[in-house]
């Protein structure tokens, strides 16, 4: 008896607070449960494990430019504040990966339990953005109560569940418009933006006029390759910043001597690298779990409709996509300058949320309100990922503030800073 | 046999594209690798066959690899006839 709770002890003391190894272990036993081959095994446990170290040192990569756009916005606009640091995602990784891996598991139950038991009946199978909600989650819970240990994971999970069970049936109305049947649902964190995107689109335009009846230049293409467009558009940040605040003020105090053009361009190459290596890593590590999850809801609610990523309706209007794309970006940078000149924030545009949100806004408001809801829907979603980044990132000052400059969708922004305001009123 | 599902960012919806194309071709009786990666990493990786969806097909204009098209991620009757229409084609169904 003594032996075994030594064991479990040293398990949860050496391998649970490791989240590398607690994710491998995960697809292990899933990979045992589905009878898969031992080579399948090995390889998949690992990979698991591997991704989920890789997607850290994307991190730190991409985060580290992010980052560096503070500081010339807040030279440029003569905003005096310093930008909100907190613990920082590398160590807040560290720190809390293990009960953000395990919540996410323990909230995909619950939310197998309400498709199970209630009339909605989403699954929620975007893998990456469940580990980010389940990420976020913990970050603003961690930031503004004391909770931790069980307490923590038990909370997060139970939120987790009820938000990927409810947010796909909040956006069903227009995710039904948009593929033409009730068959799949919207399992995307840009869910607040496309639901006002499809809201609003309803009345600036009419559906008949759909956008996919307009021809886009294809040599814009280009732009839908996410390094290029990622790379180019931090370039093109970092570039309108130094020239405000100065280039000898940033060649003296940012970039150590270097030309501020090759300084703009480098970084803004370096960003779109380490989103690369963050997703690479990403990717290797939902790879075994999401099948295994998509498994289990097979066989327990037969009749389950999954929630699935956002781009999977980008499909039914690719130029629609295309609009909501340059609509969001172009809004979120004219948003950077008015906010940075007004001095009422500084605006760092998170380039992977003009990608997933901006397309998924486009095609929600082109369904309602055809090519004019599809540019509307790119302004409403800069507006609202713009301002929700102005209501979260004070919240979460405390820990992961990096998260939001370099990733913060509608629904962390809005959900997460309301989860947030309530934890600090209750005092827990 | 390798088949890459490819999107945008490599993400969630390839995955998803992934776990439907294995299953299509369990029931056809295939055997593939089927990995889910963004449009960069597929134009570097050597496979037999893409399958992607229409907004990612000309980010992939300069790549050797047949392209397999496919509107509906999840419609497994639509994956099935796009994918026996290649396989078809190659020879590798009658």
């Amino acid at each position: 008896m003594e032996a075994i709770r030594a064991l479990a002890q040293w398990l949860i003391d050496n391998i649970f607070n490791q989240p590398a190894l607690l994710l491998g272990l995960v697809a292990f036993v899933g990979l045992i449960l589905q009878r898969k081959p031992f080579g399948e095994i090995m390889m998949g446990s690992l990979k698991t494990a591997g991704g989920f170290l890789i997607m850290n040192t994307g991190v730190n990569t991409a985060v580290a430019v992010a980052l560096k756009l503070a500081p010339i916005l807040n030279k440029a606009f003569g905003v005096a504040s310093e930008p909100y640091v907190g613990i920082g995602m590398t160590k807040f990784t560290e720190m809390y990966g293990a009960p953000v891996a395990t919540a996410m598991f323990f909230g995909f139950l619950i939310n197998l339990l309400l498709a199970r038991l209630t009339p909605f009946k989403y699954i929620y199978l975007t893998g990456h953005l469940m580990w980010w909600m389940s990420y976020l989650i913990i970050a603003v819970i961690t930031a503004t109560s004391g909770l931790s240990g069980a307490p923590l994971i038990m909370l997060t999970a139970v939120l987790l569940g009820l938000y990927w069970t409810l947010q796909p049936a909040y956006t069903q109305k227009y995710a039904a418009k948009i593929t033409g049947s009730n068959d799949i649902a919207l399992g995307h964190t840009s869910a607040l933006a496309a639901l006002a995107a499809g809201w609003i689109g309803g009345f600036v335009g009419k559906p008949e006029d759909s956008a996919e009846k307009l021809e886009i230049p294809e040599r814009w293409a280009f732009m839908k390759d996410l390094l290029v467009f990622s790379s180019l558009l931090n370039a093109a940040a970092l570039l309108i910043a130094s020239l405000a605040a100065g280039p000898a003020w940033v060649q003296k105090n940012v970039t150590g001597g270097q030309n501020f053009v090759v300084f703009a361009l480098l970084q803004g190459i370096t960003y779109g690298a380490g989103l690369t290596i963050l997703l690479a890593g990403v990717r290797m590590f939902i790879a075994e779990i999401i099948p295994a999850f998509k498994g289990i809801a097979d066989k327990l609610v037969p009749n389950a409709k999954p929630a699935v990523d956002g781009p999977v309706f980008w499909n039914f209007a690719p130029t629609s996509m295309l609009l909501g794309f340059f609509s969001m970006t172009i809004t979120m940078f004219v948003l950077m300058i008015v906010l940075g000149v007004t001095k009422l924030w500084v605006l760092i545009p998170p380039m992977i949320v003009l990608f997933g949100t901006g397309g998924t806004v486009g095609v929600f408001g082109n369904a309602t309100g055809g090519w004019k809801g599809a540019i509307i829907g790119g302004i409403v979603g800069a507006l609202i990922t713009a301002a929700g980044q102005m209501f979260l990132i004070p919240i979460i000052a405390k820990t992961v503030p990096d998260l939001v400059y370099f990733a913060g969708e509608a629904d962390w922004n809005w959900w997460g800073g309301l989860l947030g305001a309530i934890l600090r009123l209750l005092r827990l | 046999m390798k088949i890459l599902t490819v999107c945008g960012a490599g993400q969630g919806s390839s995955l998803i594209l992934r776990i439907y194309v294995e299953e299509v071709l369990r029931a056809m009786g295939l055997k593939a690798q089927v990995e889910a990666m963004d449009g960069s990493w597929a134009m570097s990786t050597p496979a037999d066959l893409i399958v992607t969806g229409p907004h990612m097909v000309k980010v992939l204009s300069s790549t050797k690899t047949p392209i397999v098209v496919v509107k509906n991620f999840v419609n497994k009757a639509e994956i099935r006839e796009k994918l026996e229409e290649h396989f078809k084609q190659k020879g590798i169904l009658p």
